[in-house]
């Protein structure tokens, strides 16, 4: 799948930005473009520069080096109060002094609105939001979700080109998170200003997002549409942190020419072309794999099942191949058999499925 | 109003230690002196003298004051205000240097606050030595001055004057009030501030938002100590006031020492303390009714 073209200027171009706290450097050469409009995510594991990031969007964090720019500008020597940007802290930061009007008020008083209309955008704001009847509740009186929605609401009614979000779900519980992120969704398609969410929960990115740029250790190493980040991973990083994954040992059998054997089942992957002999690893969704024999795939492995675990509408199974203790869901059909534990078992696959990565 | 929790040890340990002596502060402002000596009948005669009205007034700042008996209200008054002056002044140099500490200090802060202590290492009474000193009518201002060809005669107004007792009562106290306002600016979430600034505010501005406002349980408490003890004292007035900066506690120790009224010097000493209690309640109230009525809201 090609990645999008952005045929517009984008919104948000960052080009070999660098950050340096002390010696440390929690950002390398970042470069990156975000469209106007888009849900672009910031993946990654905790400690991987997304907040750094965002702070630099937000011109809170200065970078060391590169260049930065937003609707066009550039944003060199452009403090936090004049950038076109608001920010969802992760904390939400919500003032403890003022009410929950007051908060979300906050930013109307800096820009020359007659007292009518920022009180209008202020009940506006706390419609959208679903908080009507609360604006007079003192922030200290406030639930987790509620206070997340005033923060969200204080940014928003600034209308910002862009909209920056620290993990603001993270600290919500499971059932209101996923209300949540349905919710931000639609509330981003219907305000059409750009959004940049970061998150550590995978599911959340693919679930929201338009494109998705997964970090680690303060590089981007992919950045692509939902789809693409999990059906192609670029390197072995964005395959094992973007959803499940299994992995299997290959053997190389003809060098340069892509044949391989897996638990002695020969199979052909032009894209594996090491010395014979040498070992490669085989990454596979759980979802690809069937339990059985399927005329559909290519490739039938020789399996044991090792363990069942049933998830209500899913039924992982945990079966070893040659070795390699891989998972796979299927359906939970009634009339289905459960495989019992121990008994031999045969996995299909279609070899177009199977990811070749790079990996030690 | 976790400001004043901070206080609460502070306080628990003095009611405990002041509450005997004050009840017989309070005894003895009911019996009278009479010669050398104490008539225990219980008598509001004390507190009848200090109120006790008088057809011809006397006139202290152009105010007339009809009181039989005015020194003690009048001193009060005068008291009442150069400590109102002192506080007023010590808050916003002890402000900044907190605020200092909080913000920029990024390492070692422990030593900032070691280095505010340093007055203390030697005593009060040495401190306010060094004042009269350095105003004094051969100190070291004046010849400063007077070396440098500015003045010809040495200031006399330097010392002697309630304006002195003020300089000296706000010297002695404003590293006591950096505490209460730094405890008060450090726990301020540093995202509250950040946030203040993504929506638009200069640092003024959200200094004028956000810092002063969740930082006032601090200031509050700075004021009262600083307020409450300085009315009552009288080394500085003793040292630096001499008749023109004299403050009710030099009647008291008067009353007490000199004059051999000791009831009488009991009874203002009362009044004294109810003023006072008073008019830091009264503060507290009108402080703490502000963030009350916006949390009502
Ligand atoms: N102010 C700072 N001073 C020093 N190191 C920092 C600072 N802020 C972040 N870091 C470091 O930079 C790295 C990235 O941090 P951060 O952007 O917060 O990661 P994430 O949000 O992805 O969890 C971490 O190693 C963190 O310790
Ligand atoms: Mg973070």
């Amino acid at each position: 799948m090609p990645a999008p073209e952005t045929t517009v200027a984008p919104m948000i171009s960052l080009r070999n930005v660098q950050k340096r706290f002390g010696d440390h450097f929690a950002l390398h050469d970042i470069s990156l473009d975000i469209g106007a409009g888009e849900f672009f995510s910031l993946l990654g594991p905790s400690g991987c520069g997304k907040t750094t990031l965002l702070r630099i969007l937000a011109g809170i964090e200065q970078p060391t080096s590169g260049s930065l720019s937003i609707g066009g500008d550039a944003m060199a020597g452009v403090p936090a109060n004049r950038r076109p940007t608001n920010m969802v802290f992760q904390s939400y930061a919500i003032f403890p002094h003022l009410n929950v009007e007051e908060n979300i008020g906050y930013g109307l008083r800096n820009m020359s609105i007659p007292r009518t209309e920022a009180a209008a955008r202020v009940a506006e704001a706390l419609a959208l939001v679903k908080l009507d009847g609360l604006g007079r509740r003192n922030a200290d009186q406030l639930s987790g979700g509620q206070r997340q929605r005033v923060a969200l609401a204080r940014a928003l009614v600034c209308r910002p080109k862009v909209l920056l979000l620290d993990e603001p779900l993270s600290a919500l519980d499971k059932n209101l998170r996923q209300d949540m992120q349905s919710e931000l969704r639609a509330l981003q398609r219907a305000v059409g200003i750009t959004f940049v969410f970061v998150t550590h929960d995978q599911e959340e990115a693919l679930a929201m997002s338009d494109r998705i740029a997964v970090m680690n250790g303060g590089r981007i190493e992919q950045v692509g549409q939902p789809a693409e980040i999990y059906d192609q991973p670029a390197t072995a990083f964005v395959a094992s942190f973007v959803g499940t994954l299994n992995r299997l040992t290959a053997r190389v059998t003809e060098r340069g020419a892509g044949h391989l054997t897996v638990a002695g089942v020969p199979l052909h992957l032009p894209a594996a072309a090491s010395g014979p002999g040498a070992e490669v690893t085989l990454a596979v969704r759980p979802e690809t794999l069937r339990l059985g024999r399927d005329p559909e795939c290519d490739l039938v492995l020789p399996a044991r099942v090792v363990e069942v675990q049933f998830l209500g509408s899913i039924v992982r199974t945990r079966v070893d191949v040659g070795g390699d203790v891989i998972s796979l869901d299927s359906f939970n059909r009634p009339g289905s058999p459960v495989p019992a534990i121990g008994s031999s078992a045969e996995v299909s696959l279609r070899s177009k499925d199977v990811i070749v990565t790079q990996a030690p | 109003m976790a400001g004043y929790g901070l206080l609460s040890p502070a306080l628990l340990i003095m009611v405990a230690m002041l509450a005997l002596p004050i009840a017989a502060l309070v005894l003895l402002s009911f019996w009278r002196q009479s010669g050398y000596t104490l008539d225990t009948t219980l008598t509001g005669a004390n507190y009848a003298r200090i109120f006790g009205l008088s057809d011809s007034p006397t006139v202290w700042m152009g105010i007339p004051f009809y009181l039989a008996y005015p020194v003690p209200v009048i001193l009060l008054i005068k008291s009442l205000m150069m400590s109102l002056t002192a506080t007023v002044t010590v808050i916003p140099l002890a402000y900044p240097m907190a605020y200092f500490i909080a913000f920029r200090v990024r390492s070692g802060k422990s030593i900032w606050i070691l280095l505010l202590t340093i007055p203390f290492w030697t005593s009060y009474l040495l401190r306010v030595f060094a004042w009269k000193i350095m105003l004094g009518y051969t100190g070291a201002i004046n010849s400063g001055l007077m070396a440098l060809g500015i003045i010809h005669h040495p200031l006399d107004a330097l010392l002697y004057n309630s304006g002195a007792v003020t300089v000296v009562l706000a010297h002695s106290w404003v590293s006591f009030a950096v505490l209460p306002i730094y405890v008060s600016l450090e726990k301020i979430d540093r995202s509250l501030l950040e946030a203040a600034s993504d929506l638009g505010d200069t640092r003024w501005q959200r200094f004028r938002r956000i810092t002063l406002p969740l930082s006032m349980p601090g200031v509050i408490a700075a004021a009262l100590m600083v307020f409450i003890p300085t009315v009552g004292d009288y080394v500085t007035p003793t040292l630096i006031g001499g008749s023109g900066g004299s403050m009710v506690g030099n009647l008291i120790q008067d009353l007490f020492m000199k004059r051999n009224n000791a009831p009488m010097g009991a009874a203002v000493a009362i009044v004294m303390m109810a003023v006072i209690a008073l008019i830091a309640l009264l503060f507290v109230w009108l402080t703490g009714y502000h963030k009350m009525r916006a949390r009502r809201r």
